[in-house]
């Protein structure tokens, strides 16, 4: 299966600039009858200073690679295979206390739902601090400076008088900057951020999206950044990965991928997105619905709900393949889309 | 169709010793609309502004402080119950969440027929009726004999409206109805809501906070903030000119995507190298 294909390591083309190479990650998840693997065979790279978008629809894996990389699997999912190269190091091979100070000071994770990432019992000045606390031995003194520059780097006004504050007395925007905050403090090379700005109202959304930004620019971060949501990747993202079923099946640079999709799904995506320009008489529907992981297309994963489908789709598997400079996708009968 | 005026609610925030309200959180402030028939009125506005509270007041879900609505002649604040009833069979709501309001123990057909109770059907004849709204919001023959969880959220979305649709309303409230939907979900969804609109006549008021969304669905755009009416106006004018300040910040927090302009990253990009 494509768990084992080394073929999709030649076509990302391996540079020594790569903050993590992910390589062929599989994920298995037991259940009563037999097993389903929600990540399968997903690789991808992301550069140092680099915003990678992951997107796809609920279900499709993208969670769960997150959570795979950090070796935050629930206890029925484990990883069956692959690699995640992570600043020349195995994070899969490192021991599990070495991975619980990885998390944290190396890599850090930022949720949708920042509430339920805060404890309501205790300020976020003690959370900050206890963050800094479990990484690094400091004076209280110090630890209370730094998360007051932290908080001020996020956006927070009055952040020294603010630490006091529990986390109910935030607005869910300003939860989401004390979550950066303290995803932020250890000043770690990779962010992780899952659905950052789909629980926030539009206009907290954008306000987010633009401190990510200029905190990847500052701190020189890298970002996955994981949505549902392809108008946050196109407003920030350097490169993005489509993931559908387990498996990403196109990757390009941004612009590339809004100017020029080669993934019949990405094109679906695409134009199944109303837009402010006018009113359009209708939607483009992508026919059908995901399948469940349990009952997956034999071949290509997408033929069943594919207008391009053609004999082999059913017959054979398609690999992640480049197409053209940095564009890889995985398709028999890609057609241009007209825009 | 329908006309609002004057609409308030005051949700008591303090009481004091005699359980007498001292001061009040005011959700809906003196709003006024009208929707003609078999058009759509699209009302955005972000979370706590009280589009959801002004919806339920409408359908008098929630008493009104304040201020009177009108459904073809009919004043619903004052209606009585037999009114009530009857109005109830003509306006109707479909919420957000296509999880929580199915009710899981229940199979699809009596869901949709739930509503359908008073019009005294015999089993065959509600068996039809089920098959035909089934087949109207295109779902699948055998989805009557199904349960909720057998179905995508695009699906259940489906069934809402079905259900929505089995006392043949002429008014639909759509609170959000798309918002828990994945994009290749919505787009079904918000063409099976404008193609119904079109078939049935239908006149729809179209919560959301998704200016795109409104964009496909609304002749009319409300934008409502902090319990006010800010603007309305004609949905193309509203794209094209916005006036008050908060429509136009709105507006320039849709995502550049969908705007058709340059991402925020080019436009860091440009501004860095000038």
């Amino acid at each position: 299966m494509s768990a084992a294909q080394p073929a999709t390591s030649a076509a990302i083309g391996v540079t020594a600039d790569h903050l993590l190479e992910v390589k062929g990650l599989t994920t298995t998840i037991k259940q009563r009858r037999g097993s389903v693997r929600p990540v399968d065979g997903v690789s991808f790279t992301v550069g140092r200073g680099e915003i990678l978008g992951l997107v796809g629809e609920s279900g499709c894996g993208k969670s769960m690679t997150a959570l795979s990389l950090m070796r935050l699997l629930p206890a029925s999912a484990s990883i069956t295979g692959g690699s995640v190269l992570f600043d020349g190091g195995d994070l899969l091979a490192v021991s599990a206390r070495k991975m619980r100070r990885i998390r944290g000071k190396e890599i850090s994770m930022v949720f949708q739902e920042p509430m339920s990432a805060l404890d309501p019992a205790f300020t976020i000045g003690y959370q900050l601090i206890e963050t800094l606390n479990a990484h690094e031995s400091m004076s209280s003194g110090e630890a209370r400076d730094r998360s007051i520059h932290m908080l001020d780097r996020v956006g927070i006004g009055k952040a020294a008088s603010r630490l006091d504050d529990y986390p109910h007395q935030f607005s869910g925007g300003m939860r989401q900057r004390v979550m950066l905050a303290m995803a932020l403090l250890m000043e770690p090379k990779l962010l992780l951020a899952d659905e950052p700005t789909t629980a926030l109202d539009v206009t907290v959304q954008s306000q987010i999206l633009d401190l990510i930004a200029e905190l990847q620019d500052d701190m020189d971060l890298s970002v996955i950044l994981i949505t549902h949501n392809l108008g946050v990747v196109h407003e920030i993202a350097d490169r993005v990965a489509v993931m559908y079923a387990g498996e990403i099946v196109e990757v390009a640079p941004t612009q590339t991928m809004f100017d020029n999709p080669l993934h019949p799904y990405t094109q679906g995506l695409l134009l199944s997105m109303p837009d402010l320009a006018r009113r359009r008489d209708e939607l483009h529907v992508i026919e059908g619905r995901v399948p469940e992981l349990n009952a997956l297309p034999p071949a290509c994963r997408f033929a069943p709900r594919c207008p391009n489908r053609i004999p082999i789709c059913e017959q054979k598997h398609p690999l992640l393949e480049m197409t053209e400079d940095q564009h890889e996708l995985r398709c028999y009968n890609s057609t241009p889309l007209e825009l | 169709m329908l006309e609002v005026k004057g609409l308030t609610k005051r949700f008591p925030l303090k009481r004091d010793f005699f359980g007498r309200p001292t001061s009040w959180r005011v959700a809906v402030d003196d709003v006024s609309l009208s929707i003609e028939r078999g058009q759509t009125l699209g009302l955005v506005g972000e979370s706590g502004s009280g589009k959801s509270t002004l919806a339920r007041l409408i359908l008098r879900l929630l008493p009104a402080s304040e201020g009177t609505v009108v459904f073809d002649k009919l004043d619903v604040i004052r209606a009585s119950a037999t009114e009530l009833r009857h109005f109830r069979q003509r306006a109707q709501i479909v919420f957000q969440d296509p999880f929580g309001s199915l009710d899981p123990r229940f199979k699809v057909e009596e869901i949709v027929a739930e509503g359908m109770s008073h019009l005294g059907l015999s089993g065959r004849a509600r068996r039809q009726r089920v098959s035909e709204l089934l087949e109207l919001v295109r779902l699948p023959k055998d989805a009557a004999d199904r349960f909720p969880h057998e179905f995508s959220g695009g699906q259940r979305q489906r069934i809402s409206i079905a259900r929505a649709l089995a006392v043949n309303p002429e008014f639909i409230v759509a609170d959000e109805p798309v918002s828990a939907l994945d994009v290749s979900m919505q787009s079904q969804v918000l063409n099976l809501m404008r193609e119904l609109q079109a078939r049935l006549g239908l006149t729809y008021l179209f919560i959301s906070h998704d200016m795109a969304v409104v964009r496909f669905m609304a002749d009319r755009v409300a934008v409502m903030n902090f319990g006010k009416l800010v603007e309305v106006a004609p949905a193309d004018e509203i794209f094209r000119s916005p006036e008050h300040s908060y429509t136009q910040s709105l507006l320039e927090s849709v995502p550049s995507l969908l705007r058709g302009l340059p991402s925020k990253r080019q436009r860091r990009h440009a501004r860095a190298s000038i």
